[in-house]
């Protein structure tokens, strides 16, 4: 039982992060406005940088920048935090992507209510 | 000059997607040449790759000279080098098609961009089967996946903005957990090269079981859902069917393969076929592959529109390519592979004769398809062809690959075998269920005093769809090559 | 004749080739006149004939002739051979094929689609030969499927709703029986890792599996001849087709599945392997069940057409018991009475044409008075139902005896009673027709076109066929020796070599 504390104290940013992504997949899944579904994305997008960026943290250490006085200290990972820079551009992307059809769905159907939509599509069709 | 071969397809093909809109700014009508260009070219470089791989063995290229574990590690195997090659040949035909095509489906304005999207996405597939970095490859399946919906909302109409949506959200949904799976990855092994990574799993399994299990499980609903695996398939009908024929070609032909190959390589290298076999992956892949041959085949049966009719079948397909790889027998795999390449040609080929006759008839409903093999004769055949291929009638493609896996259920052996054996064969009874009627349709259909003409279509739409046609009897004929490569690109996996 | 010398020759695959390379020449020149058409479609199946026919001269001799194509695709190799068996199946559907060809021109003069109907008449007859010449299961499930699924065309041929319906449940059909033989085949290539029908016997042990390929391969093949609960789409099929598209269904295009069958269990299974585990017993009794139940359907069909299509499914029910006796005797009467209903059945459905395209008639009950105004065409009926019946010298009756003594031979005289049986039912519904064709006045008002009494006979291209078919049932069987039959008989002993 204690073991199992110490675990979970230990990796409680871990647990954190899936509980995150967890809640936006929900979101993008749950809600049939469409904007939400979006934040919903956004959100599980940020769990996971949450999570990548806390995987190269190091207690105590500090950022490895030559010529600061890092030498010789414990180091933070740098490469996660490089990585998720990525990340980031990747899931802007995808949010300016999905707001621009957003805006595009809602010239065309006048809703942003993804049932309407649906209900909407099938009266055309 | 040969050993930049790899990434030069890749880099080639993405700058050259960025050139498009400045060529549109000045020279607009010169955007088909370039991008035909392009493509030739990329294909000749894959072809030549592929040589080089059948005789040398993979060949791995450092971006940038940075030896992995540091550097970006690019390593062309020959299911990559293969699939680059499926790649470039069907993107080229299908530009060609595009050519007359797009001037119908897609507005003045945005026909440039539909070249971009193009080169794009053939770039991001082939670097997505090449890479040997985790998070290389999530950024390449990154792009595959924003072009997919840009590509199904290029045609700008209600139906294909809202499918193209759907779409996006759904991928989207796709990219969270391959990401998760590759941050896992990293934290238990502290590496991105998938070989490193894959020997680095071995030495902490024992410590982080659990961590490992879960990552895979990620990567299998983040692939799933890009590649539509049932019963994460329910974007696929709509986005297959509003988007622009030679999108749809490019997507259900190319797109959804591309992701099996990147599973496939994730899994296969970074854990290892004696791990995986001690995971239920096989398990939950084989389930899933068979509720989609069957289900996928069912919905088939009860379409309207020609183009969602292949769409489902193509759920189904995609699950006949999962069942083979998730046999893991020798032949199964090998004719999982096979499929990739069969499927390809007969699927974007369906899709463009779909394009053909929606080009002329203004129609994509079963129901006014009455007689159109007999205005469009070349065309139907094509169609016919394929769906012949799809049953599995000998000479053509389909049946090479259905008999590979139909051994590989056979070698896995016991009632199980048998069980996948008769999902096989259900499956090609369903495939003949659902595209004879529309054939029958077609050539007997309407109005039976009508006399045969010929196509009366562009030759540019024309020609794409007979070479697809013509390569499906002559890999259903001499399937040679293709069986070799894929026989030794099993064994790869297997580690045999 | 002594059994087993192989020859390689590319007479089998040019012999196959043929009819193809017509299709396209059918294809290509039909739009220019029909008179070139005609005389392209003739000499591609009575080249295909003599081709076969010459075939003879090397099996005659001993000699079995194999060729292979595509020897580095394997197991996509097209392999053909032809043996004792091949040839006789071969030579007779090569022939019965032409007349039919000599035949149809004539009775698709006023025809809606003549364009489609030549060209796949002719490229069936690829698929046929394809399939009796294979050489390995795969060639053979090839030609097999390009047989079957152009069939189809036959069946609809008429564009009318029930030939739509019909041709529906032929495609079903179809198709099941196509995943049934793939299943039988690729099980048959796994166990045995080899696919070759050179041998008898390939499959290693019996066990459940390979029951389960036989299994399939019986119903498969089953589907194709009209096995009893599986032949629901011959009646349909058979009176919308055109009645040379019927002759050759019914003649040579079901015995595909009793050829098949005979393959499965002699050169893939293998005597010593039946004959111990004894699942022929299970098609021993659905082919008795056959043979009476198309004998008591029959009974009961006005449609003329309809009655000689469940008269060929009691006829398959002879063919597959003879099979399935495991009696060298029985396997002899089976192979014989293949040949000897192919041309059967072809007289009796081109006649059944003629008197269409004369009279109108296609109901037994309106043919009184056909006998007059059509005498040799109702003579060779007669003849062909005499023959069905069984009366000697004919060659029914040949097939008839040869099956008695091999179900003697196999210790099971009830199959002997059954063939007695329907050999009674046979002439209850035979010989009412010829007899109202002979002996009756037409009632009024039953008279389609013209004067049911006066003379008035088909054109010769139509009446030939018939008449040589028709003498081909008598003249073998009179002559010293059987030819036929010889083949036969040799046929079965090679199969029941040990």
């Amino acid at each position: 039982m204690a073991e199992a504390i110490t675990a979970l104290g230990q990796n409680y940013f871990f647990y954190y992060a899936l509980l995150l992504f967890m809640v936006g997949f929900y979101t993008t899944l749950s809600h049939s406005n469409i904007l939400k579904k979006i934040i919903g994305i956004n959100i599980m997008e940020t769990s996971i940088f949450l999570f990548f960026v806390a995987v190269g943290y190091v207690e105590g250490g500090q950022a490895p920048i030559m010529g600061r006085g890092a030498e010789g200290g414990p180091y933070m990972n740098p490469l996660p935090s490089a990585l998720i820079l990525t990340g980031i551009v990747v899931s802007v992307s995808i949010t300016a992507f999905a707001l621009a059809l957003m805006v595009k769905l809602y010239q065309f159907y006048g809703t942003l209510d993804a049932d309407e939509i649906v209900m909407l599509r099938g009266e055309k069709e | 000059m040969i050993y930049q071969l790899p990434v030069l397809i890749v880099v080639q093909l993405l700058l050259g997607s960025f050139l498009m809109p400045i060529l549109g700014r000045f020279r607009n009508q010169l955007i088909p040449y370039v991008s035909l260009f392009l493509m030739g070219l990329s294909q000749v470089f894959s072809i030549i790759l592929l040589f080089r791989v059948v005789r040398e063995g993979n060949i791995h290229y450092h971006l940038g000279n940075w030896a992995p574990p540091w550097g970006i590690e690019i390593v062309a195997d020959l299911l990559g080098a293969y699939m680059a090659v499926i790649i470039t040949g069907i993107g080229f035909l299908v530009l060609i098609f595009a050519w007359r095509d797009i001037q119908r489906e897609i507005t003045y304005s945005l026909r440039g961009w539909f070249y971009t999207l193009v080169l794009l996405i053939a770039g991001a597939m082939i670097g997505m089967v090449i890479t040997n970095d985790l998070f290389n490859m999530y950024v390449m399946v990154e792009i595959v996946s924003l072009c997919g919906p840009a590509l199904v909302a290029i045609r700008n109409d209600r139906l294909s903005v809202e499918a193209g949506f759907k779409y996006l959200i759904m991928i989207a949904l796709g990219s969270g957990p391959i990401l998760f799976g590759i941050a896992l990855i990293y934290m238990i092994t502290g590496h991105l090269n998938m070989t490193f990574a894959g020997q680095e799993i071995l030495a902490v399994i024992q410590e982080y079981p659990r961590v490992a299990l879960l990552a895979q499980a990620f990567f299998i609903v983040g692939f799933g859902v890009k590649a539509a695996l049932f019963p994460l398939h329910v974007w696929l009908p709509d986005a297959y069917t509003s988007a622009p024929s030679p999108s749809s070609a490019l997507l259900a032909g190319l797109a959804a393969k591309a992701y099996i190959v990147g599973l496939t390589r994730v899994l296969f290298n970074l854990y290892g076929i004696d791990m995986l076999a001690t995971t239920p992956l096989f398990t939950i892949l084989k389930v899933m592959a068979v509720a989609g041959i069957i289900m996928g085949s069912i919905m088939a049966l009860y379409q309207k529109d020609i183009k969602r009719l292949v769409a489902y079948s193509s759920v189904a397909q995609i699950g006949y390519i999962f069942l083979g790889l998730s046999l893991v027998t020798g032949f199964s795999v090998t004719g999982a592979v096979l499929h990739i390449l069969n499927h390809a040609l007969i699927k974007s080929m369906m899709f463009l004769c779909c394009g053909v006759i929606i080009y002329q008839k203004k129609t994509s409903h079963i129901d006014d398809l009455g007689g159109v093999g007999k205005e469009y004769p070349i065309t139907m055949i094509c169609f016919g062809i394929g769906a012949f291929a799809m049953v599995g009638i000998p000479m053509l493609n389909g049946f090479i690959s259905k008999w590979y896996i139909s051994l590989g259920a056979l070698e896995y052996g016991g009632l199980a075998g048998l069980m996948y054996l008769l999902v096989i064969i259900l499956s090609s009874l369903l495939n003949g269920l659902y595209y004879l009627p529309v054939l029958i349709k077609a050539f007997l259909g309407g109005d039976s005093q009508k006399e045969t003409v010929i196509d009366k279509a562009p030759i540019t739409l024309i020609l794409p769809i007979v070479v697809l046609a013509a390569g499906i009897i002559i890999l259903g004929l001499l399937p040679f090559v293709p069986l070799q490569i894929a026989a030794d690109a099993a064994q790869h996996l297997l580690g045999q | 004749m002594v059994q087993g010398v192989e020859t390689y020759s590319h007479l089998p695959g040019l012999v196959v080739l043929i009819p193809i390379i017509f299709t396209a020449l059918v294809g290509i020149f039909q739009k220019r006149s029909f008179l070139l058409r005609n005389w392209i479609f003739i000499t591609g199946t009575a080249l295909t004939f003599a081709l076969m026919a010459f075939l003879g001269y090397y099996v005659l001799q001993g000699r079995i002739l194999v060729v292979n194509y595509l020897v580095a695709m394997y197991p996509f190799t097209i392999t053909f051979r032809v043996d004792t068996l091949s040839f006789l199946i071969g030579v007779v559907a090569a022939g019965v094929w032409l007349l039919a060809s000599i035949y149809c021109m004539q009775y698709l003069k006023d025809d809606h689609s003549p364009n489609r109907y030549f060209p796949v008449h002719i490229f069936i007859l690829a698929g046929s030969l394809g399939v009796f010449l294979a050489g390995n299961l795969y060639t053979f499930f090839l030609f097999y499927e390009v047989m079957a699924f152009s069939g189809y065309l036959f069946v609809i041929h008429a564009e009318t709703p029930e030939a739509f319906k019909a041709g529906s449940r032929y495609l079903m059909v179809t198709i099941l029986s196509g995943i049934l033989v793939f299943t039988g085949v690729i099980i048959t290539y796994q166990l045995a890792g080899t696919h070759d029908l050179g041998s008898l016997g390939i499959i290693p042990e019996a066990n459940v599996v390979s029951l389960i390929a036989f299994v399939a391969f019986i119903i498969g093949f089953g589907f194709k001849a009209g096995l009893f609960p599986l032949h629901t789409w011959l009646p349909a099929a058979h009176p919308v087709a055109p009645s040379p598209a019927s002759a050759l269904l019914s003649g040579i295009l079901i015995k595909t599945g009793a050829y098949g069958i005979i393959r499965v269990t002699y050169n893939v299974y293998g005597l010593e392997m039946m004959q111990d585990t004894g699942w022929p017993t299970i098609l021993l009794i659905f082919a008795a069940i056959t043979t009476l139940y198309g004998s008591l359907a029959a009974l009961v069909q006005d449609n003329l057409k309809r009655r000689l299509a469940y008269s060929s499914i009691s006829q398959i029910g002879y063919i597959l018991m003879g099979g399935a006796l495991l009696t060298e005797r029985g396997l002899a009467g089976d192979v014989f009475h293949i040949v000897s209903h192919a041309t059967i059945k072809s007289t009796l459905f081109l006649t059944a044409g003629a008197i269409i395209t004369k009279t109108g008639i296609k109901y037994v009950s309106q043919m009184a008075g056909v006998g007059r105004k059509m005498p040799y065409t109702m003579g060779a009926f007669t003849l062909a139902a005499l023959a069905m019946i069984g009366i000697p010298p004919l060659n029914g009756f040949v097939s008839k005896w040869a099956l008695a003594l091999g179900a003697l031979d196999a210790g099971q005289p009830g199959y002997a009673v059954v063939l007695l049986i329907s050999s009674m039912l046979n002439a209850l519904y035979y010989l009412p027709i010829v007899i109202l064709a002979y002996f009756r006045k037409p009632e009024e008002g039953t008279v389609l076109y013209g004067d049911m009494l006066r003379y008035d006979e088909v054109k010769a291209s139509m009446l030939i066929p018939i008449l040589i078919l028709a003498v081909s049932l008598v003249i073998f069987n009179i002559l010293p020796v059987n030819l036929p039959l010889v083949l036969a008989e040799f046929s079965a002993r090679a199969l029941f070599q040990q």
